[in-house]
């Protein structure tokens, strides 16, 4: 044991946690405001362009390793490319029905709205899909509520603002909370993220959820008729007087460079 | 000066890299780097840069800030501790303590994510925390390395026990 050692570090230790703790104080006083908004506005280049790098050298690893399997499924890829073609025309057809649908139970689309593009710098630290940053902030109007949005898919919501930043909560962040209604059999719940994905929940035991299904927003604090996912799984549990599906998003916030903030709705 | 500059230099370098890798999860260069400046006996330089470091990359990610440097503090400390009670002698208890650090700063994290932000971490999570231990010790070890090569070349001693 060497009782010097233990004391010098242990002094410095000391200063440094409650060096933490101060900023941690003064983060809650939000005397560190200031600091997030210039500090941001000289990282978020550098910030988003190391990042776009790293998804970049993970991307070109990744598909060099799976040098054996793209040919195989290169080859899959090409049948159904062509089945799809074939079911292109029946969609469009459905898509025109859809917009008549939309209009008759009065949702609205995003067009004529006002959006910001913004760029995402940076996603969560525990790579767990709860937050995203954004490179725009209240100079250029965001503010606290706002959704995010991109085309018809919901994004999330802005949560901070700062003067040229801000934080997104998204979808599957675990307190979300999204009322939203099955698009096919208009069963409504709450959409929230949970460790084992999106998931849609407190859907009444009578009302009924199909696989494939796409959900969307149900109008409340936040536009109605955005896609929040589609049914990828029904659970239903016999004790419980609801029932619960998981949802697919169907975007990876790795592959998207720009999301919009909704700024005004009408 | 020099020292002050290649801290100050090296702090920011790694909260930028920090940042770009957040989407990756596993990683906290923070912890890392910090850790293997202070298995290498900087100590002083090792405190400071993971309490600069974190400050700066809780800035950029416009997390709470403090959380970072205080769990950095608290893993260079538990190594600081087995350091001075003479366990880190050996290469496979460096390595041991060097998991135990690692640890630390992830439950003194996940504690205080829980507490000052909205975010809600639970013992679920514990395989992926332990996956990240495992990724950041071996991230510890190279910098180790790389940081005992540089020494080498400047000419000081650094024998190694078995």
């Amino acid at each position: 044991m060497d009782p010097d050692y233990l004391k010098t570090n242990g002094i410095r230790l000391a200063v440094a946690l409650m060096t933490g703790i101060l900023l941690i104080l003064s983060d809650g006083m939000g005397w560190i405001d200031p600091v997030y908004s210039a500090g941001n506005y000289i990282a978020a280049p550098i910030a988003y362009w190391s990042n776009r790098a790293v998804i970049g050298v993970e991307n070109a690893v990744g598909t060099v390793l799976q040098i054996g399997t793209l040919r195989s499924e290169n080859a899959e890829l090409i049948v159904e490319n062509s089945k799809l073609r074939a079911e292109l025309g029946k969609l469009r057809e459905i898509e025109r029905e859809n917009d008549i649908l939309r209009s008759q139970i009065g949702i609205e689309l995003t067009k004529g709205w006002k959006l910001k593009k913004s760029r995402i710098l940076g996603l969560d630290t525990y790579g767990i899909a709860e937050h995203v940053i954004i490179d725009t902030g209240s100079d250029d109007g965001v503010s606290v509520g706002n959704v995010v949005i991109l085309g018809d898919l919901l994004i999330g919501e802005v949560r901070e603002v700062y003067a040229s930043t801000s934080k997104v909560r998204l979808v599957s962040n675990q307190h979300s909370n999204i009322f939203a209604i099955d698009q096919n059999t208009r069963a409504k719940g709450l959409v929230r993220g949970s460790l084992e994905g999106v998931v849609m929940e407190d859907v009444l035991e009578n009302e009924s959820l199909n696989v494939g299904d796409v959900v969307i927003t149900w109008e409340d604090d936040i536009p109605g008729g955005l896609v929040v996912g589609t049914v990828s799984e029904v659970v239903e549990v016999p004790t419980s007087s609801t029932k619960k599906a998981f949802l697919e998003t169907g975007f990876s916030l790795e592959d998207i460079d720009y999301i919009f903030v909704v700024l005004e709705f009408s | 000066m020099r020292t002050v500059i290649i801290i100050i230099a090296g702090a920011m370098i790694t909260a930028l890299l920090n940042f770009a890798l957040s989407s990756q999860g596993y990683v906290n260069l923070v912890w890392v780097a910090g850790l293997a400046v202070i298995i290498a006996d900087f100590e002083l330089a090792g405190i400071v840069f993971m309490v600069l470091a974190g400050f700066l990359f809780d800035v950029m990610v416009l997390g709470n800030v403090g959380i970072t440097s205080v769990s950095a503090a608290i893993g260079a400390g538990v190594y600081i501790l087995a350091k001075g009670f003479g366990v880190t002698d050996r290469i496979w208890q460096s390595v041991l303590w060097v998991l135990v650090a690692l640890m630390a700063s992830f439950a003194a994290d996940a504690v205080l994510e829980t507490l000052l932000s909205d975010r809600h971490l639970s013992l679920d999570l514990s395989g992926y925390w332990l996956r990240s231990v495992a990724v950041n010790a071996v991230l510890v070890g190279i910098t180790y390395a790389v940081i005992q090569g540089i020494r080498r070349r400047a000419g000081r001693n650094t024998s190694v026990r078995l």
